[in-house]
């Protein structure tokens, strides 16, 4: 059953003095609103839909992999727990005495920059939403859709529970799984995701689904039940549940480009914090626009969520895999942050993308070539051998040396991103020279690596790679978020 | 804004060169045409990249995109100017 959002409308507009017959002609109903072609994700014409990703995929070795072998989880584990103690020590004594010399860009100021921004904000990531642990709904007088209200939000960790449609005594949202694409895209970009895809769970790319949580271990498992449930052992995820909401978070360039030389500075590194702050209030928002709409939207423990980010980037066509093992987009590079939620609410799936950013990989190598810990690879062509249990294999990639780059926060004291700053990818895109290279990068197809690597050096020589001076961010007067990202928008 | 300017300097020109072609029976021969619209892209990369570049905070991009662009431009407008003697 559909349910129309003309229910009397008429009656409404006459009240309003809203009866105009051209305003009525135009949009019937909110249906009509999100089938218009205006209403689709706007892709630059470069970019081409593909069946396949141009990361070539071998399912049968793919393994559900444990969240827990990833380096930021397990990296003691990798380096040995007294190394990692005495870098720790070491970082220690680092963060102080720099606070005290007022050293650019890993200052008192620029560290609470970077911790305000990754670990402040209303929520923390949960496989239910936010308000599950909070006892049955009970509405506050006068409340007609949150239950209590009244009770606050600052002092109590238990938040007001969301009235399901069963709750508020109404049928549930039904809308076909173009419509509720459309409809997830626009209450996101509210949100404030910057691109959003879906991918459709199948038996083999459910493989990217971690088999257990990176915080808590507990397994994560699929059964045939109604309803998402978790216990001391594990969280479960409906059969039903069979779609991924695959969206980004995107990061300042400014910001992030103000490193010191090729290490990161708390400054830097504020950039990614802040995505990830900004993420786990989105997720919680999504959780519960779908739980109001009578869905589930499932989400892990921690910010990295119940599947592998770049995996599910890459299969939704947000992006192509680059040397940086991560996503990068045409429109916004390597400077976003990927997040996932799995909900029960059918929706179109979105397609692989061929903008010929992989193959550009193969010849840029200036990521590899600046990082200043030499975990990148510089070979050429991706291969299929993972570099260490942090990898999961069944995918042809550059698999970087996770455990080395770890370090090396650990040792300039800050979450390095250099890799990304550098990127050729990573722009504000104003110029119209950056949407003609990447036409070319995309389409070219006379002598395209000697092209590419021209194009890469080039990037040098304009000094898009070049420090910024730190100091200079906390007298600009930047956009919301650092960034302007009206692109691929209405508005652009 | 800075579309609408440069859509006037460009009509204004396109008029003036019509007029020239016109009033005093001038030809131009065939190859001038696609040196003039070269002439005319590089000129438009270079000034668009230029602020749109200052804009983006790439001010060293924004000068080395002038003179790549640019200078170019010049050269290929000099001798498109000399077909008019
Ligand atoms: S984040 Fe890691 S891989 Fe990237 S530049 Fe820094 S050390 Fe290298
Ligand atoms: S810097 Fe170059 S090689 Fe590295 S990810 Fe970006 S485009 Fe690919």
């Amino acid at each position: 059953m559909r349910h129309h959002s003309t229910v009397g409308k008429k009656e409404r507009m006459n009240a309003m003095g809203l009866d105009r017959e051209d305003t009525a002609e135009k949009f019937n109903d909110l249906d009509d609103v999100m089938a218009s072609p205006a209403a689709e994700w706007k892709r630059p014409w470069w970019v081409r839909e593909v069946a396949k990703p141009t990361m070539d995929i071998d399912w049968d070795v793919t393994e559900r992999f444990d969240a827990r072998k990833i380096q930021q989880v397990s990296w003691k584990k990798y380096v040995g727990e007294e190394k990692a103690k005495e870098l720790g020590k070491r970082r220690e004594e680092k963060v102080r005495q720099w606070m005290i010399d007022q050293k650019s860009g890993y200052s008192l100021r620029d560290r609470a920059l970077d911790i305000a921004g990754a670990q402040a904000g209303s929520v923390g990531t949960s496989f239910l939403g936010s308000w599950a642990k909070t006892a049955e709904a009970t509405k506050g007088e006068g409340e007609m859709f949150a239950s209590d209200a009244s009770r606050s939000r600052l002092t109590d960790p238990a938040r007001p529970k969301p009235l399901s449609p069963e709750e508020l005594g109404v049928p549930r949202y039904e809308g076909t799984p173009a419509e509720n694409s459309r409809m997830i895209r626009s209450a996101l970009r509210h949100f404030g995701a910057t691109q959003v895809g879906y991918v459709e769970l199948t038996e083999r790319n459910r493989k990217l689904i971690y088999a257990e949580d990176a915080m808590d271990g507990k397994r994560i498992e699929f059964e045939n039940v109604e309803k998402a449930y978790e216990t001391n052992e594990k969280r479960v995820i409906p059969e039903k549940a069979r779609w991924v909401i695959v969206f980004s978070i995107q990061m300042s360039e400014e910001l992030i480009k103000r490193k010191s030389g090729l290490m990161p500075s708390a400054l830097s590194a504020a950039a990614t914090g802040a995505a990830y702050g900004q993420a786990r209030n989105a997720i919680d928002q999504l959780q519960c626009f779908l739980h109001v709409l009578g869905y589930q939207g499932l989400m892990g423990t921690w910010f990295n969520g119940l599947g592998i980010a770049p995996a599910f980037a890459v299969l939704a066509g947000l992006g192509e895999i680059g040397r940086i093992n991560r996503m990068i987009s045409p429109e916004h590079g390597p400077l976003q942050r990927v997040f996932k939620v799995v909900t029960d609410l059918p929706l179109e799936p979105t397609k692989p993308i061929d903008a010929g950013i992989m193959n550009f990989c193969r010849t840029c190598k200036v990521c590899a070539e600046e990082c200043p810990a030499d975990c990148l690879s510089k070979e050429t062509e991706p291969y299929w051998e993972p570099k260490g249990p942090w990898n999961n294999p069944g995918h042809k990639t550059w698999y970087e040396d996770s455990p080395t780059c770890r370090t090396w926060w650990a040792v300039s004291t800050a979450g390095c991103s250099t890799c990304f700053a550098v990127c050729a990818f990573s722009k504000k895109n104003l110029s119209v020279i950056h949407d003609l290279v990447k036409i070319a990068i995309a389409k070219n197809r006379i002598m395209p690596d000697k092209v590419n690597a021209f194009f890469a050096k080039m990037d040098g020589v304009f000094g898009y790679q070049d420090q910024r001076n730190i100091d200079d961010w906390w007298g600009m007067e930047l956009p919301p978020r650092g960034t302007k990202n009206v692109k691929g928008t209405q508005l652009d | 804004m800075w579309r609408f300017v440069y859509g006037v300097v460009l009509g204004a020109g396109g008029m003036a060169l019509w007029d020239w072609l016109k009033t005093e029976n001038n030809t131009l021969d065939w190859y001038v045409w696609p040196l003039m619209l070269l002439a005319l892209a590089l000129g438009t990369l270079a000034v668009h990249h230029f602020f749109a570049s200052r804009a983006e905070l790439e001010t060293k991009a924004a000068w080395i995109g002038l003179v790549i662009f640019g200078l170019p431009a010049l050269l290929l407008s000099g001798l498109v100017v000399s077909f008019f003697q």
